[in-house]
């Protein structure tokens, strides 16, 4: 695919009328790229516009304007050759309560022309081996987002959509889940998981985008996301903590108690801080750079945009 | 399309409304065959007996008569009277219940009813049960064309129809032949198969075209309580109200070209009034009787079903899936 990313998106906008016609827009002018290869988290609070961006990629829902290329084919008149190639599991894993995971899945494979070994395959790759023929409505919700993940891997895909993947599992079901992401990525597929388990994501996300109120507010590597925003804040142990804090506060820092400690902001560099600090006599026990996750960058952004 | 309709035709096989109509169709196969009973049964020793006294009385009465007649005829030799009276055959006295025949085409007639229903029902809650645990969502994903979706939806509701209309016509025409025979009657006259076969296989156009109907109304509406609503409303104001507020718009209704297709015309009267010319102020009216065709009665049919397949695809191609 060369430089073609595996999801691209520009101006996409949807608005839901109600039948007392109140208008929500839920996505508004969203312009996405996701790179092809690896994992790319899709962020934002509840009510943000994601899962109806992934219902809007899988052509579920008619968008009212923009463009969107999915693995290279423009929508809406490439959706089925793009699809063909694509795995999806948005919000909650729904299959037919009666049947069995393993007919569930059966009757995808028959319509998407997959062998029946395939399915075991699956089945046995997401850990459902021994429960496959119980029926769907017996499964716990984690084993119901196994099958559905089972299910987005019937057909190879080079794109795979989870909608908030990990919830319901246990936390070996959530180590499983992100070593799969993972694995999936590795074999050169594109993963996309929207997810409000931020700490879980940034454990293998590559990239990411972040959207509030139906719109992008960052994207980029999650590294780079992370050090724009790292460097800046320093936590300091000191038995004199007026003393320290008047004297860093001398210097143009910010600098506030939490706890036992002292936390600088705006300092260039720990070094910077420590200096100061020797330079009146003060010792530090304990001098620490802050580096915010990706749940502290999200809700800086959110809160930015919310304010 | 074609994998899409292996997958749908392996579904509806799987589902337990399938089965839970064709067991339905299966007893009221079952209660035609044993309301038939008093058909096919062999007639009490009491009934015998009455028939026999019945005849013996009449054939007294009816010598009786013959001497009256005499009698008259002896004194008014002019009366032109036929007095050669004869009590029927003692068989006609005994009512020995209908042929299988009779029975048989009777029993596949009231069958149509039934078999169009459960497809109805079947091709309803096959696609209302598809909304209604949100899995057209991943279905979506592999079909992705809703015109295909519609389509093998309905091809699979319309196919899997056929062979449950067959099996309980056959469970049907078996359980009467049955019947017949453990009772000694004869089941193998000439010419019984003929208009069965040809009445089953009109029932089997209709049984399909009720799958039709049941799925595009289901795309329509998308739940079953709406579809329900949506008959309900259809019977109460087109079936029922209609030919009696209406008498003229009779042919509009489902159950008229039914009738006309299953057994090749119905009938139905207008009253119609024209100025009497002894008595201008006092119209002149009189039943006008009009026939619905079997050809006209399946047009109407394929039309109907037609338009409400048509009107779920255009709802379901239009309608964001949530």
């Amino acid at each position: 695919m060369g430089d073609e990313p595996a999801i691209w998106t520009r101006g996409l906008r949807k608005t839901y009328r109600s039948f007392t016609m109140r208008e929500v827009v839920a996505v508004q002018g969203l312009d996405l790229r996701v790179p092809a290869g690896g994992v790319h988290a899709f962020l934002g609070p509840n009510g943000a516009g994601k899962t109806t961006t992934i219902r809007m990629l899988l052509g579920m829902v008619r968008p009212d304007a923009g463009e969107i290329r999915l693995l290279g084919h423009a929508l809406p008149q490439g959706l089925e050759p793009a699809l063909r190639h694509v795995g999806a599991v948005v919000e909650q894993p729904t299959f037919y309560p009666h049947f069995s995971g393993r007919e569930n899945l059966m009757l995808l494979a028959v319509a998407a022309g997959v062998p029946a070994s395939k399915v075991d395959a699956v089945l046995d790759q997401v850990g459902l081996a021994g429960r496959g023929r119980d029926r769907f409505r017996k499964y716990s919700l984690g084993m119901r987002q196994r099958l559905a993940i089972a299910a987005t891997l019937l057909r190879d895909p080079q794109l795979v959509i989870l909608d908030e993947p990990t919830n319901g599992l246990d936390p070996a079901g959530i180590h499983d889940v992100r070593e799969l992401m993972r694995s999936l990525a590795d074999q050169g597929r594109t993963v996309l998981v929207s997810s409000h388990a931020l700490a879980e994501v940034e454990q293998v996300a590559d990239t990411v985008s972040i959207v509030v109120r139906g719109a992008l507010v960052a994207e980029g590597r999650v590294a780079d996301l992370l050090g724009e925003r790292s460097g800046t804040t320093v936590r300091v142990r000191v038995d004199e903590t007026d003393d320290a804090a008047a004297v860093l506060r001398r210097t143009g820092w910010t600098v506030r108690d939490d706890a036992n400690h002292l936390v600088v902001d705006g300092a260039p560099s720990a070094a910077e801080v420590n200096r100061s600090l020797v330079a009146s006599g003060i010792y530090a026990h304990e001098l620490s750079l802050v580096r915010p996750d990706l749940e502290a960058v999200f809700l800086d952004l959110t809160r930015e945009v919310a304010s | 399309m074609t994998r899409a309709l292996r997958a749908e035709l392996r579904r509806i096989r799987l589902r337990t409304v399938t089965w839970l109509m064709l067991g339905l169709l299966l007893v009221v196969a079952a209660g035609f065959v044993a309301t038939s009973w008093d058909d096919a049964r062999p007639r009490t020793a009491a009934e015998l007996a009455a028939a026999h006294e019945a005849y013996e009385d009449d054939v007294r009465t009816i010598a009786d008569m013959v001497v009256q007649c005499r009698a008259l005829r002896e004194k008014n030799p002019d009366f032109d009277l036929d007095c050669d009276l004869k009590a029927n055959p003692e068989s006609s006295y005994l009512w020995s219940g209908r042929s299988f025949a009779d029975v048989l085409a009777s029993a596949v007639d009231g069958l149509a009813a039934p078999l169009a229903g459960a497809a109805l029902v079947v091709a309803v809650s096959f696609v209302t049960a598809e909304f209604g645990a949100r899995t057209i969502a991943p279905w979506l994903v592999v079909v992705p064309r809703r015109t295909r979706v519609v389509l093998s939806k309905t091809s699979a509701a319309a196919i899997a129809s056929v062979p449950g209309a067959v099996v309980t016509v056959a469970v049907t025409a078996l359980g009467l032949m049955a019947l017949y025979a453990a009772c000694g009657r004869s089941v193998g006259a000439a010419g019984v198969w003929g208009p069965v076969v040809g009445t089953v296989g009109r029932e089997l156009v209709l049984v399909v075209l009720a799958a039709v109907v049941g799925t595009g109304l289901a795309f329509a509406l998308r739940h079953a309580t709406a579809v329900l609503g949506v008959l309900v409303w259809w019977v109460i104001a087109v079936e029922v109200t209609l030919p009696v507020v209406l008498p003229g718009w009779v042919p509009v209704t489902v159950a008229t070209n039914a009738s006309a297709w299953l057994t090749g015309r119905a009938t139905y009267t207008v009253e119609q009034c024209t100025p009497d010319p002894a008595q201008p102020t006092t119209p002149w009216c009189q039943d006008v009787e009009h026939v619905v065709g079997g050809g006209q009665g399946l047009m109407a049919l394929v039309v109907l079903a037609v338009v409400v397949a048509l009107a779920g695809v255009l709802v379901f191609k239009r309608r964001d899936v949530t």
